[in-house]
């Protein structure tokens, strides 16, 4: 059985893409600045990990030039939605793994007593 | 469901209040039997207003949440209100005419605490289940369908005004 830390996929697990992905999760679509102000990165860098992700097919961008400034509204593809349930999956069982009692905490079973032989 | 969007749903809880306020009243005057056109014209209006709401608040806040599931969800508990309504007409049952209906909407509140996982929700279940018991001794169906529509409403408006409380401090 191989180590869950070897399903994490380099796409999502990092900090941006994977609360992107997380955010967009819950919802139909959110636009550029309500993701910058929530994740709390900059232009650049939000613009840069939202590439990367719309590259691997996780997420589409629309750009809505209504009004006087345009709106970019980013929203996750089914693809996107199955890669974080896998990441999420992969991370429950590495806790499981560090949360698990050691050796040194599993309780011994208690010796019986037997008569001593000198 | 997710957070934001239980965050949101202070508004169509409002709307239908709103809805089951002005359906006590009109119980007495025409019928409990004859409302039928009242929640067809409000369903719509209920809908069109939930829609408008989410979309401009989608727009101000930079994220939107589905309105499908809203509209779905009310046009179920109206049809499945209005048939039980007409089975208990039809097999001379008051209760099923009379509080069949609002034991719909129970059931679907109580099924949208478990999905949500929202105390909230499980809480106004709970009540609106209390509110059908409590009306149960009333003889007079259409008396009784008054009952529990303005019984339904308080807890529809109070429960709106906790949530949207709840959800300003989210923000």
């Amino acid at each position: 059985m191989t180590h869950p830390s070897r399903r994490l996929d380099d796409d999502v697990h990092q900090r941006v893409r994977l609360g992107v992905l997380a955010l967009l999760s819950g919802v139909t679509r959110a636009d550029f600045a309500q993701l910058k102000a929530t994740l709390g990165t900059t232009d650049g860098n939000l613009g840069q990990h939202l590439r990367v992700l719309e590259e691997a097919g996780l997420i589409t961008s629309t750009k809505d030039t209504a009004g006087q400034r345009g709106r970019t509204w980013v929203r996750i593809t089914r693809k996107g939605r199955t890669a974080l349930q896998r990441e999420i999956q992969a991370l429950k069982e590495i806790v499981a793994i560090v949360e698990a009692p050691t050796d040194a905490e599993t309780p011994r079973p208690t010796p019986t007593s037997r008569p001593r032989t000198t | 469901m997710g957070r934001r969007r239980l965050a949101t749903v202070w508004f169509p809880l409002s709307v239908f209040g709103l809805i089951y306020l002005g359906m006590a009243p009109l119980a007495l005057v025409v019928h409990r039997n004859h409302l039928a056109p009242y929640f067809l014209v409000t369903l719509i209006s209920a809908s069109f207003l939930t829609a408008r709401h989410y979309r401009r608040r989608g727009d101000s806040d930079g994220i939107e949440t589905a309105v499908w599931p809203w509209l779905a969800t009310s046009i179920a508990m109206t049809v499945g209100g209005g048939v039980a309504s007409v089975t208990g007409f039809r097999l001379h049952s008051l209760f099923l005419n009379s509080t069949g209906p609002f034991l719909v909407v129970t059931a679907f509140f109580l099924a949208f605490s478990a999905i949500a996982r929202s105390t909230f929700l499980l809480i106004d279940a709970l009540i609106m289940a209390a509110v059908c018991a409590a009306a149960t001794p009333i003889a007079n169906g259409d008396n009784r369908v008054a009952t529990e529509a303005i019984g339904f409403a308080f807890v529809l408006l109070a429960s709106a005004r906790l949530q949207h409380q709840a959800a300003t401090g989210l923000n």
